[in-house]
């Protein structure tokens, strides 16, 4: 089936759309160019791994609410930290939707997923390269649910009441634990090696890179 | 232990059947678009039904263009109007692929909508090919458009546009004194008819020129019809209705007429008592009446079945000749019907009514062919799904046995989601139902107003002026029952237009802006003010739109 005009939420006016993508990519620009260390082949491997899983959301979109990026968000946060992680979720929303549908819903799917990959940055999901699985399995749990009711967001329009959203919010509870059995499947399946994926690029990154001779200062 | 039982839980779940479409082994199939009436007739294209909806929107809600697979059922695309907010009673159009002077197109459906526009859909995904816009003036397009060559020609809301079919360009455009309403086209030799709303009848040159001639005092809603003996006009009046042949009187008939239907020189015509058969090959005679209630499109199937849509709650369509034998088709879904019924080349009827259910009957045995290729494909998808989740049953069990419970974790997770998005749309459905009873009725009472009032029937008006609320009314049955007497009530000076699909307010005081809209207790009512129910604690409020 092919939806000529979603119904996410208000139309965008090509003015609004074209605001709405600015700020997205700057977002994005100052979270990827105010690095702490400078890493060329970092922000590429991540740029990658953006791509991989805007490409993989597309890919999934006929099974409806089934979304492993907000596994890969918590890894991706887990283990680049808050900064990259955001950066990532921003990224890979922005493609994705350029393909599926890019509207007003874009931010609170972009803003969704970042504040994912901040809490997958601040609970200790990856220890030395190992994922904390139960500890992952839960917080991907609750982000999935509270992912959903965030994004549900952009439907408000401003003759909605408090409880046709509420009815709207329970309408969607059994998309709602689709989205948390397709996360749990991520976490078995993706986590595990997408952390180490990134773990190796990483640390090829941080090792010193050594060419010519090297002198010794001796004591 | 624990993994067993979630094991055999698990199996279970494969006794719970997929969700199914209800065309699955049948010859036929319907679905409910729960997206206002379908009042224009559905078009069957090679492999595709195609059908619009049309209503009052207000919120989110607005008119869609649906296509479905002819044989399964299954909805192919859906074409939204962001701005299209009133009745769109324009048949859609398809178009064949080809070329003319102002260019080339491809196949296409051209959808003509109430704000306006002209839009050009790709047959193939509904996407917009081009789009133009005509004037408003309350409502935009409602007539039928038709095909001159390489261009469309579109009776618009005061006036007449052609439009180049290759990129929408506008290359002729007629501006007219009086206003349209499901005026169709004709397109003559030399010229273009169209008629309006003061009963004139205009004859448009193929390069602009305008003449016209006054056929009576009435309205003219229909495309004229162009015959050996003249042309035929089946004239909406004050007191029922008037066939003409050119300027002469031929009969006077009831209420409401219905969109005629030119067979070669038969022409076929209904009104709110009687279907009409008339034969113009050198005068036009009347050949046959038969008592009937049709006011909508009339359409003709094979050689000689002439279908008239039942307009009233029975509903269902007269099929015949007029004055000889006319039987009635009924559906499971009966109700008032305007939209005359899409046929395909295979003896494939699309039918549609008022309460937005499409409904599809295949019939020959190529058609049974056809259907048994969609149930093969069906009976395939069925039996991958059901293979899926037997080899991840039996992977889980494996990994089990072999004592590895990481694998059999990861693969039971797998089974789990796979069985989730199987019995989604089920489960969704089942759920949706029982949340809808949550959903409380809603309430327009203003705390302001009397206390008497309460348990009454009330009224409200905003006006530009200011708001006017009345109370304390009781046995109004109907909105319209009830918007006479209120405002009668408060001295509001009000006019009412008639259309086929009931009665129409145009005005309040003077007021008559884009139209006017109303709600029951808060909420929009799916049905026009004469069918609209009320109850005896019920708040109509009127706005403008």
């Amino acid at each position: 089936m092919v939806l000529t005009d979603g119904i996410h939420g208000p139309a965008l006016a090509p003015v609004e759309l074209l605001a709405l993508n600015m700020v997205l990519i700057t977002i994005s620009f100052f979270l990827l160019c105010r690095p702490t260390h400078s890493a060329k082949r970092e922000i590429l491997v991540l740029a990658s791994i953006a791509v991989a899983a805007a490409a993989s959301r597309i890919l999934l979109e006929p099974l409806p609410n089934v979304q492993p990026l907000t596994v890969m968000c918590l890894v991706m946060g887990a283990t680049l930290g808050a900064r990259r992680g955001m950066a990532f979720a921003v990224i890979a929303t922005m493609v994705s939707n350029l393909v599926l549908s890019h509207g007003w819903w874009t931010l609170f799917q972009a803003s969704g997923w970042a504040a994912v990959a901040f809490a997958g940055s601040r609970l200790g999901l990856v220890i030395e390269n190992t994922v904390e699985m139960k500890r992952l399995a839960i917080t991907a749990i609750v982000a999935s649910v509270l992912f959903d009711w965030w994004v549900s967001l952009s439907i408000i329009t401003s003759g909605m009441t408090i409880s046709e959203f509420g009815i709207y919010l329970l309408n969607g509870l059994p998309f709602d634990a689709l989205h948390v059995v397709a996360s749990l499947v991520s976490v078995a399946w993706i986590a595990p090696w997408l952390s180490n994926l990134v773990f190796e690029e990483t640390t090829q990154i941080k090792e010193p890179q050594i060419s010519g001779e090297a002198d010794g200062i001796s004591a | 232990m624990k993994r067993s039982i979630v094991l055999v839980g698990l199996l279970f779940c494969l006794l719970i059947p997929p969700s199914t479409v209800s065309a699955e082994e049948s010859n036929s199939w319907e679905v409910d678009l729960k997206n206002g009436y379908i009042s224009t007739k559905p078009i069957i294209v090679e492999d595709q039904v195609i059908v619009r909806t049309s209503g009052y929107w207000t919120g989110e809600d607005r008119p869609h263009v649906y296509a479905f697979d002819l044989f399964s059922g299954e909805e192919n695309w859906r074409y939204r109007s962001v701005s299209s907010t009133n009745h769109d009673m324009t048949p859609l159009l398809h178009i064949e692929a080809g070329q003319g002077s102002c260019g080339s197109w491809e196949e296409m459906v051209i959808v003509a909508w109430s704000d306006g526009k002209v839009t050009a859909l790709d047959i193939e995904d509904g996407s917009l090919i081009w789009s133009s816009q005509t004037e408003v003036v309350t409502w935009g397009i409602t007539g039928a458009m038709a095909i001159d060559g390489d261009n469309v020609v579109v009776p618009t809301r005061q006036g007449l546009s052609r439009f180049c079919l290759d990129n929408g360009v506008e290359n002729l455009r007629v501006d007219l004194p009086e206003l349209g309403w499901r005026n169709g086209v004709t397109i003559t030799e030399e010229s273009y008819l169209i008629g309006n709303e003061e009963g004139i009848l205009n004859i448009i040159s193929k390069q602009g020129q305008v003449s016209n001639m006054s056929i009576g005092d009435g309205k003219i809603r229909h495309s004229p019809i162009e015959t050996n003996a003249g042309i035929v006009i089946h004239l909406q009046t004050a007191n029922g209705s008037e066939i003409y042949v050119g300027d002469d009187l031929l009969s006077v008939e009831g209420y409401s007429p219905a969109i005629p239907l030119k067979d070669g020189q038969d022409i076929f015509l209904g009104t709110s008592s009687h279907i009409i058969w008339i034969d113009c090959e050198l005068i036009c005679t009347m050949e046959g009446r038969t008592d009937h209630h049709t006011n909508g499109e009339i359409t003709k199937q094979g050689e000689n079945q002439i279908w008239f849509p039942y307009n009233s709650p029975e509903g269902g369509w007269g099929v015949g000749i007029p004055g000889l034998e006319i039987t009635t088709a009924h559906t499971d879904h009966d109700t008032y019907t305007t939209a005359g019924p899409g046929f395909g080349p295979n003896g494939e009827i699309a039918l549609g009514n008022d309460n937005g259910v499409l409904m599809v009957t295949l019939f020959t045995s190529e058609m049974d062919a056809a259907i048994d290729d969609s149930s093969d494909s069906k009976n395939l998808d069925s039996f991958i799904q059901e293979s899926l989740v037997v080899f991840l049953c039996l992977a889980m069990l494996f990994f089990q046995i072999k004592k590895n419970n990481k694998m059999a974790t990861k693969v039971g997770l797998l089974l789990l989601l796979v069985i989730m998005i199987l019995i989604l749309p089920d489960i969704s459905n089942t759920w949706s139902k029982e949340v809808d009873k949550l959903e409380e009725p809603p309430s327009d009472w203003d705390d302001s107003w009397p206390k008497e009032w309460q348990g009454t029937q009330v009224m409200v008006f905003e006006l530009p002026d200011g708001e006017l609320a009345v109370g304390g009314f009781t046995g109004h049955d109907t909105v319209e029952d009830f918007t006479d007497a209120a405002a009668a009530d408060l001295d509001i000076a009000m006019v009412k237009e008639s259309y086929d699909f009931g009665a129409w307010i145009t005005s309040f005081n003077g007021h008559d802006g884009e139209g006017w809209e109303f709600t029951i207790d808060g909420k929009r009512s799916s049905v026009g003010i004469s069918e609209a129910e009320l109850g005896e604690d019920s708040v109509v409020r009127w706005s403008l739109a």
